[in-house]
């Protein structure tokens, strides 16, 4: 008999149904795909170490021919230290590559056929036991000049242009080369070395710039950050220079991205999924008045209020069921496609996506419960229903008490009068529709907001997660001035930049200097001012948390044996060193005895695009000749973005886009179905009285219009509001506390005006139902 | 003086299929109906009388054949067209009473109203007006379809119906769902707009709607079978009345 009863139920709503899969369908898939992910990935990284046996931290010094000290006292350190279980060395030197990618012509200045880069090369037959490349994919054959490339720059730097047994061309410090790509790698070490032949490695390799690595693994118990925090602090003390990778650090930088796309993928499908119970609300309820009478009927032969009510619920249960199985079935597709063609890239390293026993019980619980729930509570009423009334009077909400925007005194077209007076009947409706609307208008404002910030002027994002906001840095042979640069033609502020590592609060901080902060436009402070005078400092945000220091703050600062005070004028967010950052006036390293001689000429320009920025750094670089060793351009940087972190923020505008037009095609779907069987007697009635369809299309179209701008209005106002504040929620483990985007006064509205059209025109595609109602065949039933 | 035909048909046929099986309600039928006339359609119950008055309003369309309507032909309209069309000449009065029941009463004329591009001042004035001729008071002009009795939503059915001044109002059974005093007053009405010039067809089994009429027409087995011209309605005719008794009884009613 319920069999029968749910049966009946499926064949009336099946079109509904379908629209009510499919919303099921991509909630689900959202947030089981951002689960499988987030608990993916950590584990993955942990079985990942242990398989490639990473070393724990990676030491590295500079080699100086013509004193070894430096370099003989770290060596020692390490062979004494009684926390280091085993260790290895490795040489590799750090040079300079030009990659060409369409023409065999070097000479090309366009960066559409060019990258310039530095990069580590090693002698792949160097290697010992830890961290030995892990490779993805290898040649068979021997090569007489094999290159080996972390998978990472195969798919980045290398622009994704090259397959195995591929000549790749490079000039390496000035000098041509050809190789044959032979493999690509894993690896969880920061450092990812180009490999090659021995004897290729020595031809090319530049003896002033050899590094000597030594790659550590700690004994167990040792924690490695606390390790590397002490170590450090112990060579800044000692006066010794090397740099490090930590895998927990690398690690830590990998899962960032992953776990931000995750967690907004997950907010969405739960957002998502307040749009599909609503719509169940706003359904059942609706198909209880209607089926009033028929429920009554259902009663009068014996159904029981509970096996009435248990039919509906059954029928979404096993809707929403049946959408999440698809979704899991989507998912586990999908998933190693998308791990392949993006998160592969962004990690540099294969994982194998097993099936997630946690991710799709959570999934399954929220999803198919929500639906339960909501069917249960919005099914109250048939309990109630009492056969002799429904049958003979329906509903007692029927009624309508007051007849809003009488058409005598309404101004406007009949079309017009008839939308408004049905856009403020029904109070139910028009908050579902303002509430679905509102969740759209954030998405919709978020993704104008990103969209602007991150695809259209990507420099927005590239300055807020940047060190200074410096758009070039010029690296000279000597110590510079900047106030020569200033006057170059094309060069907006210019500055000198100089760092240093220093002690503070026992906390190790990447301390930048410059002659005078006065020309950096935006220090990205979020506090305070920039320093001015000798004791003066501004710190990072997540230093300033770490050591709970504020402004106005007194703090010693320590550096190789000299220690000074300085007061913290401010605070400032990076991501440069995960915000463990401080900036000081030149003047004041002389507490720290240490002379101010920048190498760095940092710069914004006047111009604004790609090329004239070119031109200005090629204008300054016949300037300057041989005295300029190096420069880099953020827009080159922007417009070559082999980088991830924009491809993915890119991705995710796009992820924001669809969800919301998919928010308004399901809802839109469910809404006007309903209303428009709802509307089926008065739709038949106007038909006789002489309306076209046209013109009844336009009038259920319109009568939507003042909700979903409302709604539209609200959510893009919450959404572009918060614009800001979500990104720093977001960014604040980087060390951006205070997202500083633009924000316009035109994205709200943007997104308004094309949410509604959006909206106008699927309603009125919609809506094409209403054509084939006929007067005739009303007044026959 | 020969009467002017609003409504002329010409080989109509309608037939509908019903699990396969054709049915022809409809069958090659040649008519006209006359501009002034009370003309009312009578038959057996399942005659196709309603199948009949709704392909000549238009409101559906002939299998066959073709309808003329003040001389265009209407027959290959589109549903749109047809629309369009019924604004202006047609008006209906349903048995059920088919009100919106989302607006008022005064909305629900004026809706039809506005359609028509009628001026919106003079054509509350009509209404009002209309409405008071159907004893439809003020007070009822806000209040909602649901809230009217049966009679009181037929008789603001018939202002909707004729507030376009349409050629030919369609009535199907307009009585049908009516208390017998109710009943009257609405075939008042009717009588007394088609005595002040309006054509009006109706379509009923009930003897003493169909006295209304000046012309009754009777509708068997797919086509008009016979036909009776009674004359203008008076009360209280008693010869009218007979005539009709015995036009009915040759038809076997
Ligand atoms: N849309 C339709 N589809 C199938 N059959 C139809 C349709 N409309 C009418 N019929 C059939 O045509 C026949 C005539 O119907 P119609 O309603 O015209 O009769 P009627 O004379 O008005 O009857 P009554 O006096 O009971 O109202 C009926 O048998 C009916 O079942
Ligand atoms: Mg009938």
């Amino acid at each position: 008999m319920l069999t029968k009863l749910i049966k009946s139920n499926f064949r009336n709503d099946l079109s509904h149904m379908i629209s009510f899969v499919l919303i099921v369908v991509l909630s689900s898939f959202m947030l089981q795909f951002g689960l499988c992910i987030v608990m993916g990935y950590n584990n993955h990284y942990d079985t990942k170490a242990e398989e490639l046996n990473s070393a724990d931290v990676i030491l590295y010094v500079y080699q100086y021919d013509d004193d070894v000290s430096n370099e003989e006292n770290v060596a020692n350190y390490i062979e004494n230290d009684p926390s280091i279980e085993t260790y290895e060395e490795q040489m590799f030197t750090i040079c300079e590559c030009e990659v060409i990618f369409n023409e065999d012509n070097f000479d090309s200045i366009s960066s559409e056929d060019k990258e310039t880069f530095n990069m580590r090369f090693g002698a792949l037959d160097d290697y010992g036991e830890i961290g030995a490349p892990m490779f993805i994919e290898r040649s068979d054959e021997e090569y007489a000049n094999p290159i080996y490339l972390p998978y990472i720059a195969l798919k980045g730097r290398f622009r994704n242009k090259y397959s195995i047994g591929d000549e790749i061309k490079m000039k390496i410090n000035g000098k041509e080369y050809s190789f044959t790509l032979a493999g690509s790698y894993e690896t969880l070490s920061g450092a990812s070395p180009v490999y090659l032949s021995s004897y290729d490695f020595i031809q090319i390799k530049d003896d002033d710039n050899m590094n000597r690595f030594f790659d550590i693994q700690l004994k167990d118990g040792v924690n490695t950050e606390e390790y590397v925090q002490a170590m450090l602090a112990d060579f800044n003390i000692k006066g010794l220079d090397a740099y490090y990778y930590s895998l927990p650090e690398t690690i830590k930088a990998s899962l960032y991205m992953i776990n931000i796309v995750s967690a907004i993928l997950c907010v969405f499908a739960v957002i998502i999924t307040l749009v599909v119970v609503t719509v169940i609300y706003f359904r059942i309820s609706n198909s209880i008045e209607q089926n009033i009478v028929n429920l009554g009927a259902l009663k009068s032969l014996g159904y029981t209020g509970s096996q009435l009510r248990l039919a509906q619920i059954l029928e979404f249960t096993i809707t929403s069921s049946v959408g999440f199985a698809i979704s899991t079935v989507l998912l586990y597709i999908s998933l190693p496609i998308f791990e392949e063609r993006l998160l592969r890239r962004m990690t540099g390293t294969i994982w194998k996506p097993p099936f997630n026993l946690t991710a799709f019980l959570i999934t399954g619980a929220f999803t198919v419960g929500a639906t339960m729930i909501v069917s249960y509570l919005s099914t109250m009423r048939i309990s109630t229903i009492d056969p002799v009334t429904a049958i003979r009077f329906g509903l007692k909400s029927h009624t309508f008490k007051k007849n809003s925007f009488p058409v005598e005194i309404t101004s406007g077209p009949i079309v017009w009068i008839l939308s408004l007076k049905s856009a403020f009947r029904n109070k139910k409706q028009n908050l579902l529709i303002i509430f679905i609307m509102a969740v759209v208008g954030i998405t919709l404002s978020i993704s104008v907001f990103f969209t602007y910030n991150i695809a259209y002027k990507t420099m927005n994002l590239y300055k807020l997660l940047s060190d200074t906001s410096s758009e070039a840095s010029l690296f000279f042979e000597e110590n510079t001035d900047a106030e020569d640069i200033r006057d170059i033609p094309g060069v907006d502020k210019a500055w000198t930049e100089m760092s240093i590592v220093a002690t503070i609060k026992g906390t190790l901080t990447e301390i930048t200097v410059s002659d005078d902060w006065a020309y950096v436009n935006n220090m990205n402070l979020t506090e305070g001012r920039v320093p001015v005078l000798s004791n003066e400092i501004v710190i990072g945000n997540t230093l300033a948390d770490n050591c709970d220091i504020k402004v106005g703050d007194e703090i010693e600062v320590a550096c190789s044996g000299y220690e000074g005070t300085y007061v913290v004028t401010g605070l400032c967010q990076t991501t440069y060193n995960f915000g463990v950052v401080a900036r000081m006036t030149a003047d004041g390293l002389e507490a720290l005895n240490i002379e101010y001689s920048p190498h760095w000429v940092e710069m914004t320009f006047s111009v604004t695009d790609y090329e004239s920025s070119k031109n200005v750094l090629e204008n300054i670089q016949e300037i300057y000749g041989d005295k300029l060793y190096y420069y880099s351009n953020a827009y080159d940087y922007i417009k070559n973005g082999d980088d991830v972190d924009l491809m993915v923020a890119k991705a995710l505008c796009f992820v924001f886009i669809i969800v919301s037009i998919v928010i308004i095609f399901l809802s839109m779907v469910l809404l006007v179905k309903t209303i428009i069987i709802k509307s089926q007697k008065e739709i038949g009635i106007k038909k006789s009285l002489g309306f076209t369809s046209s013109q009844l299309r336009m009038e259920l179209t319109l009568s939507l219009m003042p909700n979903i701008v409302i709604g539209l209005a609200i959510g893009s106002l919450i959404g572009f509001m918060n614009a800001n504040r979500f990104l720093s929620l977001i960014l604040k483990n980087l060390g951006i506390y205070r997202s500083t985007l633009e924000e316009l006064p035109w994205m709200p509205l943007a997104s308004v005006v094309s949410g509604t059209v959006v909206t106008f025109i699927l309603v009125w595609f919609l809506s094409h139902r209403i054509k084939k109602i006929s007067a005739y065949k009303l007044i026959r039933e | 003086m020969p009467k002017k035909s609003i409504i002329r048909t010409e080989k109509l046929c309608k037939s509908f299929s019903t699990g396969g099986v054709q049915r022809h309600i409809i069958k090659n039928l040649d008519t006209e109906i006359y501009e002034g006339d009370f003309t009312v359609i009578m038959g057996s119950s399942g005659a196709g009388k309603s199948t009949l008055l709704y392909a000549l309003s238009g409101m559906d369309k002939a299998s066959m054949g073709q309808v003329y309507f003040s001389d265009r032909n209407i027959t290959n309209f589109t549903s749109d067209q047809l629309a369009i069309f019924r604004r202006k000449h047609c008006g209906f009065v349903f048995q059920q009473v088919y009100l919106m029941e989302t607006m008022s009463v005064m909305d629900n004329v004026l809706t039809a109203g506005l359609l028509t591009g009628q001026n919106k001042k003079q054509l509350a004035a009509k209404a009002k007006d209309l409405f008071k001729k159907v004893g439809i008071g003020p007070e009822l002009w806000r209040k909602f379809p649901n809230q009217l009795s049966g009679g009181e939503a037929q008789r603001v059915g018939i202002v909707r119906a004729v507030i376009n001044s349409p050629d030919m109002v369609f009535a199907d059974e307009p009585t049908g769902s009516l208390n017998s005093s109710s009943s009257d007053a609405v075939l008042n009405i009717l009588t007394e707009i088609n005595q002040n010039g309006q054509s009006i067809l109706m379509v009923t089994h009930d003897m003493k709607s169909a006295r209304r009429g000046n012309r009754i027409i009777y509708f068997k087995d797919g086509t008009i079978c016979g036909e009776c011209d009674l004359g203008p309605y008076k009360t209280g005719d008693k010869e009218r009345h007979d005539k009709l008794r015995a036009f009915l009884t040759e038809m076997g009613w």
